[in-house]
């Protein structure tokens, strides 16, 4: 028996290494797991069909000694990252059937060091929502608490690291989808910088937001995924070059600044456990000040602007003309409004109109222009913080992971749940959400750090720093 | 800080928007998404209210990027993965309903 | 020019704004690594992800497209821009398949400028759509023409009529051309053409555009003529509307043209209203060409042949050449390469003109015919060969056309060619004495008329003597000799 539970990346790699076990029984030790869980908890869409394949493959690697540290590592993927050959439906249903014509960039390099991807993983319909409720394909449950939502967007992702139906996991996170289900499961997840990562192949939210992330339970496996993947990519023309990456940035101690104000508007049992990680990281030498940025007053709102322009424009592609599930009407204009009216859940339909409001003639200058100066706003305040400080340190959310259904028909209420994460997005700062603790009732809280620019780095030092 | 008025969406809004972005709604969603679209604004109004000066430094990370014109890959590369995900061909062109309307 | 109502006795002012589409020749497509060849024979070969629209795919920016728009821009003596952006122009149509073209809005690549002294608004840059065939009650989409790299030029509204308008959308092909960024067919849709047009009542644009009648936009013109029935069809109707003549009002709104009606057509396209919601493309990082060297307006310049109207000036100036000759030149490339290499040995106008008119004349109706051979056989240099050695009296102006027809069935030197097959004019008289007498002694009937004063019978010796000498003697020698002896 493989010991998944406590299972790293280095460790898995050292055991296939020495033919401890076979990449085979590494893989169908996840297998099982899968087989034992998913029914219940709903982490996998669809398990990807070329997994023997792809396991044969690897073992070969370690045979002809071209292993690399992520050969015959089972990682599971986000419903929104294409994988050539393998359906690939963003938990929509107007991709329901639809199977990528190509990889994304992050897989084809993955693949190439030798990743198993084992099979989809269940978000919030592209990737809109905090929950998995926006799933066409049913809720994804939290492993710690199956009662509660896994969170989202990339819930499945999460849940697959924290269930040990994988070893890691890639997710994607435009305003806190990997950071906020992290936080709610109770493990690890990095958003990089901006254009750390190719999305090429990512289905798209919110363009100038998204990045493709990882998930796990370390942050030594993080490191590892990300640099595996990162790097400039000849299909995304916002990925960064290479060398900012190569700037040694680790401190032996940090300036962590704590917007006090903002995060005294989370709950009572998550500022609990909050404030005591926070005891612990002075007492580990760094140092907290408290402060107040009244930009990030204004961050939900400048996101909740423009990231439903950008979806209404991203989104618009899927008709079912070209590939996906086409609904036939009476003539084309209706068959292009039947088939989306059909094909997308209520998010994605608020998101579409909302976007097509604040950019639509007349509104544009009230809304999405408003929302454009003030992110350019948000990134100069923030620079001038990160001349002083080298984090800023809030809450992940402002709660626990909420019950199934809890949300009821407030979207409000889910996009509050945001607060905390959406900055980094909006401003293209790396983030990193660490489990902080557990509540009284046993819920995990997460602790978010914040970075500058090209600051990833510094970000997985701390975590290794406070014994991550 | 102005005084704005708060946004509302009504029926007629929302069929308007769901006519631009091509979204067939029954009469509930309308009624629902009015009420929905309306808070969700009323929130993000509070950018409306925000002076912003008429210089905004821009702060492009990344500019002036561009891809060599050589190297064409190959025709036919993805073409059939993309042919078969099309739900009706002729001719090896995909087929839709009739897209001029020229009386 | 302005037209006078027959019923009302109102001056109406004609207002024609161009909107001009044209490809861009380039390898690739603007945004993918696709093979740019909107003419592929069969459908959707040159597809990927990107140009059909796949879901996760990302734009990447073709360099050369953006250099070609520029080129265009310094060639019109246009503004290029310093800081520039893509757009996403949103709207549904099976042919645009991300929904959205990538295009530009506020900040264009190029502004201002001017071509045959008509004011250019903007050139900006964005990719082509799909192509689709009707049948029936069905359309057939094909996305090898989806993404080619696409300028859109729009002119002020200073045009006034047909004649200029087409003259315009001509000279800007032959730019085009002339560049090397597009061949800009009409026929085959590398070109389009759209006239914004009004009648006012109240002048001519002078920057208040609410002195401007109601516009029409005719698209679909797909040759120079359509270009100019449309025009002339569309300020009739309008007139006939304005005057009280038809009824019916004059509506902002797209139309056709019926090339078997020979008339414009109200086209209902979209149903879709037309709010574009424009915005910044996310996934494409803005320009800043002021610090792109290879961008700049001297750079650029210094990368431009030749262009139509310098050449015209040169041709005129430096050869003194017929206007219609000049712009033979300027439409047909490889005979205006074979003048530049003849005209480069020869001085004289004299000889330019010759040589112009053996290539624009005479070679090009071998070229043109049925004569057997190719036009890369004869190079500059012979032609120019061949003009010297009419001037030396060597070749006869039918020689010269015999010479010409040998090099362009097989090549070599007007010299090989002419001694070969034995063109060359007898132009020395000893030789030439003889025949001369010959024919004398050969034809006493005619010397005795002759004799008598009947002089016309001249030219009936020296024909006797070309016949005799096969064409090859010189006729004023011959002419000379036949005078001199024939008054023994």
């Amino acid at each position: 028996m493989i010991d998944l539970e406590h299972l790293t990346i280095t460790n898995a790699h050292n055991a296939l290494s020495r033919g401890e076990y076979t990449v085979r029984e590494l893989v169908d030790a996840y297998r099982a797991e899968i087989e034992k869980k998913n029914t219940d908890l709903n982490v996998y869409t669809s398990l990807f069909t070329d997994i023997d394949e792809r396991v044969a493959i690897a073992q070969e690697m370690f045979t002809q000694g071209t292993a690399t540290l992520l050969t015959g590592i089972p990682l599971a993927l986000k419903s929104i990252i294409a994988k050539k050959g393998q359906v690939t439906n963003a938990s929509s249903k107007i991709l329901e059937h639809y199977t990528a014509t190509y990889s994304a960039t992050v897989v084809e390099r993955l693949e190439q060091a030798g990743v198993i991807f084992l099979g989809s993983a269940n978000a919030d319909e592209f990737a809109m929502g905090a929950s998995t409720e926006n799933s066409a394909f049913g809720v994804t449950k939290n492993p710690v608490d199956p009662t509660r939502v896994a969170g989202g967007s990339s819930g499945g992702s999460i849940a697959a690291v924290k269930a040990n139906m994988a070893l890691a996991a890639l997710g994607t996170d435009t305003g806190g989808s990997i950071r906020e289900p992290a936080a709610f499961c109770g493990v690890i997840g990095l958003k990089s910088t901006y254009g750390a990562v190719s999305r090429y192949g990512s289905y798209p939210m919110g363009s100038s937001f998204d990045q493709i992330t990882p998930t796990a339970k370390t942050i030594e496996d993080i490191r590892i995924v990300e640099e595996a993947m990162r790097g400039e990519d000849g299909y995304d023309m916002t990925c960064l070059p290479n060398e900012v990456w190569e700037k040694e940035v680790t401190k032996k101690t940090y300036t962590i600044a704590v917007p006090k104000r903002l995060v005294d508007g989370s709950d009572e049992e998550v500022k609990k456990v909050f404030y005591a990680f926070v005891n612990r990281i002075q007492q580990e030498g760094h140092t907290v000040t408290e402060v107040d940025i009244p930009i990030l007053d204004m961050a939900l709102a400048v996101y909740y602007i423009l990231i439903p322009a950008e979806v209404s424009s991203n989104v618009a592609r899927y008709d079912g003309l070209r590939y996906g599930t086409k609904v036939p009407g009476k003539d084309l204009w209706d068959t292009y409004a039947k088939t989306r009216g059909q094909g997308f859940g209520d998010e994605v339909k608020r998101r579409i109109m909302l976007g097509t409001y604040v950019l639509s003639a007349g509104y544009a200058d009230k809304y999405y222009e408003k929302a454009l100066a003030l992110r350019e706003e948000l990134k100069s305040e923030l620079k001038k913080v990160f001349a002083t400080y080298d984090f800023i340190l809030t809450p992940t959310a402002p709660s626990v992971a909420p019950k199934i259904g809890s949300l009821g028909d407030d979207p409000l209420k889910e996009y509050l749940l945001d607060v905390f994460t959406v900055t980094a997005n909006t401003a293209g700062i790396p983030a990193l959400s660490l489990p902080a603790g557990n509540t009284e009732e046993h819920l995990p809280v997460g602790a978010q750090f914040m970075a500058a620019w090209e600051k990833d780095n510094q970000l997985i030092d701390i975590a290794k720093k406070l014994g991550f | 800080m102005i005084n704005v008025q708060p946004t509302v969406i009504r029926e007629a809004d929302v069929r308007h928007l769901a006519r631009l972005a091509q979204l067939d709604l029954s009469d509930a969603e309308v009624t629902k998404f009015s009420t929905q679209l309306t808070s969700i604004l009323q929130y993000v109004d509070r950018v409306k209210g925000v002076e912003i000066s008429d210089d905004v430094k821009r702060d492009f990370r990344k500019i002036n990027v561009f891809r060599e014109d050589d190297h064409a890959h190959e025709a036919g590369e993805d073409r059939e993965a993309i042919l078969a995900e099309m739900p009706q061909c002729e001719d090896n062109m995909l087929i839709v309903q009739k897209i001029l309307s020229t009386d | 020019m302005e037209r006078k109502g027959t019923k009302t006795g109102k001056t109406y002012y004609p207002t024609i704004g161009l909107e001009i589409h044209a490809e861009m020749k380039t390898h690739t497509k603007m945004f993918c690594r696709c093979k740019n060849d909107p003419f592929a024979s069969e459908p959707n070969t040159h597809i990927c992800p990107i140009c059909t629209g796949q879901p996760g795919t990302l734009p990447y920016v073709n360099k050369q497209a953006v250099k070609n728009v520029m080129r265009v821009g310094v060639a019109l003596g246009s503004t290029l821009a310093d800081f520039s952006e893509f757009d996403r122009k949103n709207y549904f149509y099976p042919d645009i398949p991300k929904a959205y073209q990538i295009s530009q809005y506020q900040y264009p690549l190029v502004s201002h400028g001017s071509l045959l002294g008509i004011a250019i608004e903007r050139i900006h840059m964005e990719e082509d759509t799909a192509t689709s065939i009707h049948k029936g009650d069905r359309s057939l989409v094909d996305y090898n023409r989806s993404s080619v790299p696409l300028m859109e030029l729009v002119t002020k509204p200073v045009i006034h009529d047909a004649d200029t308008a087409v003259a315009f959308a001509k000279e800007l092909q032959l730019l085009l051309r002339t560049l090397g960024v597009g061949d800009a067919n009409l026929e085959k849709g590398e070109m389009r053409i759209e006239a914004n047009i009004s009648l006012s009542e109240s002048g001519y644009f002078d920057g208040d555009f609410s002195k401007l009648g109601t516009k029409t936009e005719v698209k679909n013109l797909n040759s120079f003529k359509v270009v100019h029935a449309a025009i002339e069809y569309e300020l009739a109707r309008q007139l006939a509307i304005l005057e009280g003549e038809s009824t019916g009002t004059i509506v902002q709104e797209t139309r056709g043209w019926d090339e078997n009606k020979q008339c414009t057509f109200s086209q209902r396209s979209k149903e879709t209203a037309d709010d574009y919601r424009y915005f910044p493309d996310p996934d494409i990082p803005k320009y800043r060409f002021s610090e792109l060297p290879e961008f700049s307006s001297e750079v650029l310049r210094a990368s431009l042949p030749e262009l139509p109207w310098e050449k015209r000036a040169r041709y005129s100036t430096a050869y003194s050449l017929k206007e219609e000759d000049i712009e033979f030149y300027l439409q047909h490339p490889l005979f205006d390469a074979l003048f530049a290499d003849a005209v480069s040995t020869l001085s004289g106008t004299d000889a330019y003109q010759k040589a112009s008119n053996y290539i624009s004349t005479v070679l090009v109706g071998y070229h043109n015919g049925d004569a057997v051979g190719e036009i890369a056989n004869v190079r500059g240099s012979e032609v120019a060969q061949v003009v010297s050695m009419i001037a030396e009296g060597k070749l006869s102006s039918r020689g010269a056309r015999d010479v010409l027809s040998a090099l362009f069935k097989d090549g070599g030197t007007a010299h090989d060619v002419a001694e070969k097959h034995g063109y060359l004019q007898q132009s020395d008289e000893g030789a030439l004495v003889a025949i001369v007498q010959k024919i004398i002694a050969d034809n006493p009937e005619q010397t005795e008329r002759y004799k008598k004063g009947e002089q016309k019978l001249l030219q009936y010796f020296v024909g006797q003597g070309m016949k005799e000498t096969r064409g090859s003697g010189n006729p004023e020698i011959l002419s000379n000799l036949f005078k001199k002896m024939l008054a023994q």
